[in-house]
């Protein structure tokens, strides 16, 4: 089991300088501490318009900024948006391999095609062809990075014959991801042959069959680029303290502030009804509302990562047992935590849990 | 208490019009209307507009949004009806809702009771919703002038519509127990067909409507659904001055 941490930027408001500062700033120092502490990656979304839900408008910036501070964590793309409106492929060939050359091979591209309309109408997308303009750009994508020249005519994309510039440092090329969302996405994932990056409430037994699935798929896959990326990382919640109930308490307050936060964008499905956008994201799905009885209440997840170590190894090994390959976890939303709590959650995380899942098992040094 | 960091409505609760008719919550059955047409349009607007509409209890929908919904039916009681409203998106707390800012009704009888059940304010009016060969048309009349016209074309059949169309339940200010309360209004759909086009308006007389900033300069989507509707009785009540977080969405309580 590997463990990374996933990036929204979330910003409380209001917008200062120094707010919009202090997220990236703490959010860099939290992915320099997990490179030394040995978490495998550090993903980071792409986002528009989401107004203190997420501020990473440029995850390829962020990811750069933390390439340059670290040497062995992997610098992951969660996701890159692949909508003609808002990035060409080539441009998402070039940056994801730009990266990797300042990473010295360490990118992974994740891809997706965003839930909101915020964003899609934003960028005045058409949204009943985001599904086909993502499989396209997915096809495209590897191709441009291990084509010496590269020329295409498909329905979103064309190009005439170029040379894409830089080619990635890892060969044949950086793996690919989809953010897995709504409800059968995992199989889209495995018929192409790249990893599912589960992004939907960290609940272990709805991911069972979802992993399950997406294994037998991927068995027959045609993969999209030259090698199939057979992963399942499931995105995650953490705060790791002595206290269990205090680490737990702790994690509630996150997650409320998280669904706040999520409660303020507006879903395709409320805005612009559509067949390719049926299901509920992740966005949707939270919302509750907690002064209304009437509402359903959904149970809180079981594969969630709030308590002591010994609660949260327990957790992991659900997540292991399910077919998990990493976990990747929010340790942080809008600030709420003091900076330091942070740090010291992960501290504790990478010196008490961490070595149970190494391969090996040998406790990992922690300077505290 | 206020959050000065969060986005609130900063409009006058006073300006909101409210039904004279005191909520009857007496009666707990739902309304059924078969077949049923939905007409809704769906826009964006200014979100200095939005914020000095809605009151502080609610937050604007970001970005900022109103409805224009046609809803025309029949019921035993009523006879055939037809039914317009005007809402702003917003929130409370997490959930989505359209706060109801004027709504027309084009039969006495239907207008009571959804005044009575629902908190309507609706003004009696020459209200129409019409599908012809290539569009849909709704048209609002105010003293023998149309202040609403509007359609969608370009429509295509959602399939599987059941998943894909939502309505935000929508919030009318009413008497509630001698004080002005914001009442949701929700039903259930059992939908039929769905098609959905490109919003577009020959007449939307913003002056008319009491909001001079509300204008239709950038549709979003437009939907004409046939459905089984359930009206359910009025379940939740909204504080209409105190901020969500801490007056929020209650289950109104019968004695």
């Amino acid at each position: 089991m590997k463990f990374g941490l996933f990036y929204e930027l979330s910003t409380p408001r209001p917008f200062t300088t120094e707010n919009q500062r202090m997220v990236i700033e703490n959010a860099i120092e939290q992915t320099v501490l997990a490179d030394q502490l040995g978490f495998s990656s550090v993903w980071c979304v792409e986002h528009h318009f989401l107004e203190e839900y997420s501020h990473s408008s440029c995850p390829d910036m962020f990811l750069t900024a933390v390439a340059r501070e670290t040497k062995d964590i992997r610098v992951c793309f969660g996701i890159g948006t692949c909508v003609p409106a808002m990035h060409s492929p080539i441009r998402w060939a070039e940056k994801a391999a730009y990266l990797d050359m300042l990473s010295n091979g360490r990118v992974e591209f994740g891809t997706g095609r965003s839930s909101t309309w915020n964003e899609l109408g934003g960028f005045e997308a058409n949204v009943d062809d985001t599904k086909k303009s993502w499989d396209e750009y997915c096809r495209v994508i590897p191709k441009m990075w291990t084509q010496e020249r590269f020329s295409y005519k498909g329905n979103y994309f064309s190009m005439p014959e170029r040379c894409i510039l830089p080619k990635p440092v890892q060969e044949p090329h950086p793996p690919m991801w989809v953010a897995v969302t709504a409800p059968g996405t995992e199989l889209d994932a495995a018929d192409r042959g790249m990893g599912a990056l589960i992004l939907s409430i960290s609940d272990v037994e709805r991911n069972v069959p979802r992993i399950q699935e997406y294994r037998e798929h991927i068995k027959t896959c045609e993969p999209v680029g030259e090698f199939i990326n057979d992963q399942v990382a499931i995105a995650n919640w953490m705060y790791c303290h002595e206290d269990s109930e205090y680490a737990k308490q702790k994690g509630n307050e996150l997650i409320g502030t998280f669904g706040y936060m999520a409660g303020q964008t507006v879903e395709i499905s409320e805005a612009y009804p559509a067949n390719s956008y049926k299901a509920l994201g992740l966005l949707g799905s939270l919302r509750q509302d907690p002064n209304a009885p009437g509402d359903k209440k959904n149970p809180p997840a079981s594969g969630l990562c709030f308590g002591d170590p010994a609660t949260i190894i327990k957790t992991i090994r659900l997540w292991e047992e399910a077919g998990a390959d990493q976990i990747i976890f929010m340790v942080q939303a809008r600030e709420h935590l003091p900076q330091e709590e942070v740090l010291n959650s992960m501290r504790l995380f990478a010196e008490k849990v961490m070595p149970h899942f190494s391969e090996d098992e040998i406790p990992v040094a922690v300077n505290t | 208490m206020r959050y000065p960091e969060l986005l609130y409505g900063c409009g006058d609760p006073e300006t909101i019009p409210v039904s004279k008719t005191p909520l009857d919550v007496s009666d707990g059955s739902a309304i059924n209307i078969t077949n049923a047409e939905i007409f809704y349009t769906l826009y964006e607007l200014k979100m200095s507009v939005a914020k000095t509409i809605l009151p502080a209890s609610l937050h604007p929908s970001i970005p900022a949004l109103f409805s224009v919904t046609f809803v025309s039916g029949e019921h035993e009681i009523t006879g055939t009806f037809n039914l317009a409203y005007i809402g702003i998106a917003c929130r409370t707390g997490i959930k989505p809702r359209h706060l109801i800012i004027k709504s027309f009704c084009d039969n006495d009888t239907a207008l009571k009771l959804f005044a009575a059940r629902y908190g309507f304010n609706a003004s009696l009016a020459r209200v129409s919703c019409r599908e012809t060969y290539d569009r849909v048309n709704g048209k609002i009349y105010h003293e023998d002038q149309i202040i609403v016209d509007i359609s969608i074309g370009n429509c295509s059949p959602l399939v599987g519509s059941g998943g894909v169309v939502k309505y935000s339940p929508a919030l009318n200010a009413c008497l509630l127990d001698d004080q002005i309360k914001l009442v949701q209004f929700e039903a259930n759909y059992t939908f039929k067909t769905v098609i959905r086009g490109e919003p577009s308006d020959q007449i939307f007389d913003s002056n008319a409507l009491g909001h001079e900033g509300l204008n239709t300069h950038y549709p979003v989507a437009g939907t004409h659904a046939v459905a089984d509707v359930n009206l359910l009785p009025a379940r939740f009540q909204v504080d209409l001055v105190n901020p969500a977080e801490t007056g929020g969405a209650t289950k109104i309580t019968t004695a």
